[in-house]
């Protein structure tokens, strides 16, 4: 809260000089895309003094010496050739994972590299159950992982939703007026909607429908000035008749001929990660982590912008970092993980027939639809998790790329992700399984109350002897008492915690 | 609809040649979908440009040649035609699709 504005500032500067598009809507409110915020960055990286950067390198471990972190390995993606870094102290900030079929918004770096590379070395991972479910384009094909729909329900637009069977499904006028123009709009959306898909009344695609009845029976003339004045608007972050790369003529155009739009609830964020404390830093010596990859302030439920956390905990990470290596000496790591590592790195180009890691990953992919969505149960998750230690017992060992070439080797990358994919897709599970209650995100349909008697806690994942160990911890009240008793859903505990 | 894909490894081949499949994509699909149709599909050795891909048009990392013009495969769609053509989008090939 007190580094935030500082923070933010100095990105918005960054952004100011890399002329980035951007817009500040007072008293608080700032607004740039997702590339915008890219170049920002870029930006800050090249005006800083002393900055080397490195891109395109995959990294698969950490080196260690004793309980310190020395470094790390990996590969170049384009040459394949391999790369060791030798490192007094470690920053991850590597963003989050989620193991879904569509990603929205999130490119395939959702492996969670960074949180399993974190854990292997020794970190303990929290919150892993959570992951932030938004409306996301299933059509048409070329919008597919989308979030147009979230931001045209978000918008204030006259739509609705329908189930796969075609039949409304409202929400509550007193969680409405919640919604409205809040981050809990999000969890409401959720809340309310997956009740449907709990009783099977999904379509096909496992998505609902966002239906425009209600704007299609508006005048024509109203309809085409409101859609040239949201363009008129988005023009000023994105090229116009464009959001990103979606067609909004193409989106309009299909919106009064088929009268409706089938869209998923996906996974846009993962609240859940490394633990770190408030200098950024892990329980390994020299391991600091930052953003969605750490298991920031946000718990249960994100209820603010996850840019300002990645800002504030980036500069954070970053100074405790050098402080750290100020007061170090480069170590050696132990002996023989160098090799260990780069034999990893090497495995899923060896000759012999072998499993293709993308059909293998596609598996882990579906068996998290199944069983990990928006709204989950025991029967479901024990089969999720049935199949994510099927996969890392029988098909992990046996990923084998079908080119053996080390340049630009995309299933060598998807091979050694999965591994990190079943690490943070098993911590999420377990976790799921462990809390039977329904909190935040996390909505059980078998346990929908939210039980703070038994839960008001965090579910931990470490590494104990190779194995997973999970456990629980109590949270120290502050300012504000833990809430205690339980709530019949997490809908009444919005409304009766006064969230808002 | 029938795609050519342009298919060349430096390492083990003197020059490129192309490959012809058959995807049943819908005129909605983009390149980077017939792409990852091929590869989950067809032939996983194919070489195109996906890690860190977001496939919204926001990295822009993705280009290549469709029939001929340079686009990103995300955000590309292949609309009616009867046939796509898939080229690197320069002569620097590191394998198939992916250039330095």
């Amino acid at each position: 809260m007190e580094e935030g504005p500082e923070a933010v500032y100095r990105c918005w500067q960054w952004a100011e000089r890399a002329k980035v598009k951007q817009q500040f809507i007072k008293p608080a409110g700032w607004m740039l895309s997702g590339s915008g915020m890219g170049r920002a960055l870029r930006q800050g990286l090249q005006e800083t003094p002393g900055i080397r950067t490195q891109e395109d390198i995959m990294i698969v471990d950490l080196l260690k010496s004793g309980d310190c972190v020395c470094g790390a390995v990996g590969f170049h993606v384009y040459s394949g050739e391999p790369v060791v870094f030798r490192a007094k102290t470690v920053v991850i900030a590597t963003g989050g994972w989620q193991p879904f079929s569509v990603t929205s918004t999130n490119s395939d770096v959702t492996c969670g590299d960074g949180i399993a590379i974190a854990y292997r070395a020794g970190a303990q991972l929290a919150d892993m159950e959570f992951q932030l479910f938004i409306p996301t384009a299933l059509e048409p094909e070329c919008s597919r992982g989308s979030i147009l729909p979230y931001l045209l329900i978000a918008a204030g637009l006259p739509v609705d939703v329908l189930d796969g069977e075609g039949s409304l499904i409202p929400t509550p006028k007193a969680l409405q007026k919640i919604a409205k123009g809040s981050e809990l709009g999000k969890i409401i959306a959720d809340a309310c909607w997956s009740q449907r898909l709990a009783e099977g009344k999904q379509t096909e695609n496992g998505g609902l429908y966002l239906d425009f009845s209600r704007i299609n029976r508006k005048p024509h003339f109203l309809v085409n000035t409101v859609f040239w004045l949201v363009l008129n608007q988005m023009k000023k972050l994105y090229r116009y008749g464009y959001y990103h790369s979606d067609d909004l003529k193409l989106w309009k155009k299909l919106m009064e001929e088929r009268g409706k739009l089938e869209f998923a609830l996906c996974s846009e964020y993962s609240m859940g990660g490394i633990v770190i404390d408030e200098t950024m830093a892990t329980r390994v010596p020299g391991l600091y982590a930052a953003g969605e990859a750490g298991s920031g302030v946000f718990g249960a439920c994100r209820v603010a912008d996850a840019t300002t956390e990645m800002l504030v905990q980036g500069s954070r990470a970053g100074s405790s970092a050098a402080q750290y290596a100020a007061g170090s000496e480069f170590l050696c790591g132990d002996s023989g993980q160098t090799e260990q590592i780069l034999q990893k790195v090497g495995a899923p180009l060896r000759e012999g027939d072998g499993i293709d890691p993308l059909k293998s990953l596609k598996k882990l992919r579906a068996a998290a639809d199944v069983g990990f969505g928006p709204i989950r149960n025991e029967a479901g998750l024990s089969r999720t998790l049935a199949e994510i230690r099927r996969i890392r017992g029988q098909e992990l060992p046996q990923l084998r790329t079908a080119s053996r070439s080390p340049v630009y080797n995309y299933g060598r990358m998807c091979a050694l992700g999965e591994e990190n994919l079943l690490t943070c897709a098993e911590a999420g599970v377990r976790s799921a399984l462990m809390r039977k209650e329904s909190r935040g995100f996390h909505l059980r349909s078998d346990f929908p109350a939210v039980d703070n008697s038994r839960f008001a806690a965090r579910i931990l994942a470490e590494r104990d002897g190779g194995e997973m160990k999970l456990s629980t911890r109590k949270p120290e009240a502050h300012r504000i008492p833990i809430p205690s008793g339980s709530e019949l859903t997490v809908c009444d505990y919005i409304v009766n915690q006064k969230l808002i | 609809m029938k795609i050519k894909v342009y298919r060349w490894d430096p390492a083990t081949e003197a020059k490129g040649r192309f490959e012809c499949f058959e995807v049943p994509a819908a005129p909605h699909w983009t390149v980077m979908q017939v792409l990852d149709y091929i590869a989950e599909n067809r032939d996983p050795s194919l070489a195109y440009y996906r890690h860190s891909a977001c496939c919204h048009g926001i990295c822009g990392r993705c280009a290549l040649k469709v029939n001929g013009k340079v686009g990103l495969a995300c955000a590309t769609e292949v609309g009616t035609n009867a046939e796509l053509t898939l080229e690197p989008k320069n002569g620097k090939v590191l394998r198939d699709l992916v250039t330095g």
